[in-house]
């Protein structure tokens, strides 16, 4: 995880916990917002804020995005000022990864329109997540307790490198020993498509250099396999 | 002394009728029938009595009329009819109240205080209850329709009206009807005697102008008043109209005059069937709800609350929105689900939806963490057992939820950073995990129970051949107190452990949970095979 320059705009309640989580991912985040009180507010918990008049083209540029940013991050309380700095955004720089919070449920449409690369619904996903609660409450447990907590469990992606003693393996081949106690959820690669394919489906994929694959498991499993994957043949 | 033995025989018969079980039931049976009001025979039994009444007085009032002859068949069925309805009315009069238990609550409070049983006292209390009945409105109008109407006495067919109001014992739609005007009695009052005063007023006046007109249509002070309701209820019948000019004059105020009076009705009946109609709904509700346990309680009906909702309409899982706010709670009716306007933030509240027995669940997603501390906090004490699941927004509230006594927290604004950062670092990771937890692009994960048949305690993990069907084995959930499985990771759940990527020569126990991530087709081929 390279430090990217990442920008959140929005000072509020929303801004704050996306940047905090960033800033615990060592990134390196500046919070932006056109109202003073906010940005006293996110200077308070220690948050690097500063404030901005985001409907500025020539604020933006000054902020990075056109040049050292590499993502930013909408989280306006207001969908209609989420789009318009997406447009803003989108227009300066056509390859910035735009992330950004929808309020309404019909917002989601035009914030992709308007370019955002991702689109988050916290009351969707919270929706779901009690419907979890309710309908499953077990595997809503053994997710809470296992990937989306603390505990040692992560799902990561190792792209498979030039050289790579894994090349020509089916996927078939991975049992328990070779892949260090990690699941293999799936893989990426790239010249049959843009979408991953589960385990589940392609057992017989021959893996190449240049696939991703995703993994779930501990860290020092991960970290072994990450090795084990690089060593040359 | 012989009073004394009479109350040792009273006594000693209410406590026996007490101990008697098919009295009791006998007794529950009839209350079944004719008063409870969620049982399902009593629809039945009210079709019944109100076809009974409709032909009683069918019968009759084609009788009335000199040139119709009812034959002998006609005196057999209003025999019939009355004496139908004097058993209900006995009924009524016996489902009332207890006799026994009161003569024995009687007895026992004397002996606790320690004063004689008194058996006057004690009767005149039995009959006082039974005479109470009687004094009902609902029983008068029963007793007066037992009259028999056939009889060549006209007066006698006044009684016929009476078993007309019988009907309103058993058409609850009208009993709320009349109740809604009762409530409105001062006001319609108030209106009856405006009315009454401008009508004596109008009457009066025009009585005098024109009583002694050659060609005045009024020939009484009745036909004055008659003259002034037509009026001033803007009927108009045209049998009696003003001929001089001054009766014009007062016929033109008495026309404005009726119109004022025919609004202000309007208005005090539409208000108060405005003002009921939230009562009755909230009343639809509640007997809706009294049908189920284990409902579900909604507070606070915003975004959230409107996608869970939709999603428990899928999962056939009953709940009832709680909803203060008017617009909210519509949004919430028109969407089609049951609604109780009232704050969950009231304890009377949550007490009125049965949060102490029926409730098995409660959502708190209130967008202030404060009332959802305050209602989880409420909720708890009320019903030590429901399940509370909470919305947090600011996180530092986490613990405040967790130590008022809520189950689960969900955080969305959290949620939201944990997206975007998991996105941000890892897109492809973030999107597979999401996937399959939420079941997008047909991946699965769900538990499978195993069941195991009597000779296949020993199989291992190896002889599910997980490959073939497609199937990746996520883990295994086991009971803690059974042996533990080498694996790669184990996590400790509330009733299980969690074996992740066990071993696959490792033994399977008896109701063991496989977890698996597959396609739906394949999880139920699965199932169908081992579980």
């Amino acid at each position: 995880m390279s430090a990217q320059n990442m920008l959140v705009f929005g000072c509020g309640v929303l801004g704050v916990a996306v940047a905090r989580r960033l800033v615990e991912h060592d990134h390196k985040v500046l919070m932006v917002d056109n109202d003073a009180a906010l940005v006293e507010k996110a200077q308070e918990q220690n948050l690097d804020a500063r404030l901005a008049d985001y409907e500025n083209d020539d604020v933006l540029r000054e902020l990075g995005i056109g040049s050292h940013c590499e993502s930013v991050f909408c989280m306006f309380e207001k969908d209609a000022r989420n789009v318009f700095l997406c447009i803003s955004a989108k227009n300066i720089d056509r390859n910035l990864n735009i992330v950004s919070v929808s309020h309404a449920g019909t917002t989601d449409p035009i914030l992709r329109e308007a370019g955002a690369s991702k689109v988050i619904d916290p009351y969707e996903s919270t929706a779901y997540k009690i419907r979890e609660l309710i309908h499953r409450p077990l595997i809503a447990e053994l997710f809470e307790r296992t990937v989306f907590g603390q505990a040692d469990m992560y799902a990561e992606e190792l792209r498979i490198p030039e050289n790579s003693p894994v090349c020509g393996w089916e996927l078939s081949r991975f049992g328990s020993e070779d892949s260090f106690g990690l699941v293999i959820l799936g893989i990426l690669d790239r010249e049959l498509g843009n979408q991953l394919m589960f385990t589940t489906e392609g057992r017989q994929h021959v893996l190449d250099p240049g696939d991703i694959l995703v993994v779930l498991g501990d860290r020092s499993g991960i970290d072994n396999f990450r090795k084990f994957i690089a060593a040359p043949k | 002394m012989p009073s004394t033995r009479n109350k040792q025989i009273l006594v000693r018969l209410a406590y026996r009728v007490n101990g008697w079980r098919s009295y009791q039931k006998t007794k529950d049976f009839f209350r079944y029938v004719l008063e409870d009001p969620q049982s399902a025979i009593r629809p039945y039994f009210d079709i019944v009595m109100i076809t009974l009444v409709l032909a009683s007085v069918a019968v009759l009032v084609y009788g009335s009329k000199d040139g119709n002859e009812l034959g002998p068949w006609a005196y057999s069925f209003e025999l019939f009819a009355v004496m139908v309805f004097a058993i209900e009315y006995l009924l009524r009069m016996w489902l009332y109240s207890d006799l026994h238990k009161m003569i024995i609550e009687q007895y026992e409070k004397a002996e606790y205080i320690g004063k004689p049983f008194r058996l006057f006292s004690c009767l005149w209390t039995l009959l006082k209850s039974k005479l109470h009945y009687m004094r009902q409105p609902m029983a008068i109008i029963d007793l007066l329709a037992i009259v028999p109407s056939y009889r060549p006495l006209r007066f006698l067919r006044v009684f016929l009206l009476f078993r007309l109001f019988k009907l309103f014992r058993y058409t609850r739609s009208i009993t709320s009807f009349v109740r809604v005007l009762v409530e409105k009695k001062t006001e319609l009052f108030t209106l009856a005697f405006f009315l009454a005063f401008v009508m004596l007023v109008s009457a009066l006046t025009l009585y005098y102008f024109e009583i002694n007109e050659a060609d005045s249509k009024i020939h009484s002070f009745f036909d004055a008043l008659y003259w002034a309701l037509v009026t001033i209820s803007t009927v108009g019948f045209g049998d009696i109209t003003p001929v001089t000019p001054e009766g014009k004059v007062i016929t033109m105020a008495l026309i404005i005059a009726g119109l004022g009076v025919i609004s202000f009705f309007t208005s005090i009946i539409v208000s108060a069937f405005t003002d009921k109609m939230a009562e009755i709904r909230e009343h639809r509700v509640l007997s809706e709800l009294e049908r189920h346990s284990n409902i579900s309680l909604v507070c606070g009906f915003g975004r959230i609350g409107r996608i869970v909702c939709d999603k428990m309409i899928e999962d056939g899982v009953p709940f009832v929105v709680v909803e203060a706010d008017d617009e909210a709670a519509g949004k919430a009716r028109s969407a089609g689900f049951l609604v109780v306007e009232g704050d969950a933030r009231d304890v009377h509240v949550l007490e009125k939806l049965g949060l102490g027995e029926r409730v098995k669940r409660l959502l708190c997603l209130f967008e202030d963490d404060s009332s959802n501390v305050f209602v989880t906090l409420l909720a708890r004490n009320l019903n030590r057992e429901v399940e509370i699941i909470a919305r947090v927004n600011k996180p530092e509230n986490q613990r405040k939820l967790q130590m008022a006594g809520a189950n689960h927290t969900v955080h969305p604004y959290a949620m939201v950073a944990h997206l975007a950062a998991d996105f941000i670092d890892q897109p492809l990771a973030f999107n597979a995990v999401h996937s399959i937890v939420t079941g997008d692009e047909n991946v699965l994960i769900e538990a499978v129970r195993i069941s195991l048949a009597a000779g296949e305690i020993d199989l291992c993990l190896d002889s599910f051949s997980f490959a073939d069907n497609r199937l990746v084995l996520f883990g295994v959930l086991r009971s803690p107190d059974k042996p533990a499985l080498k694996c790669a990771n184990s996590f400790p759940l509330s009733h299980h452990c969690f074996y992740f990527n066990p071993d696959i020569s490792e033994r399977i126990c008896p109701d063991d949970l496989l977890v698996l991530i597959g396609h739906p087709y394949s999880i139920n081929h699965f199932r169908e095979m081992w579980s």
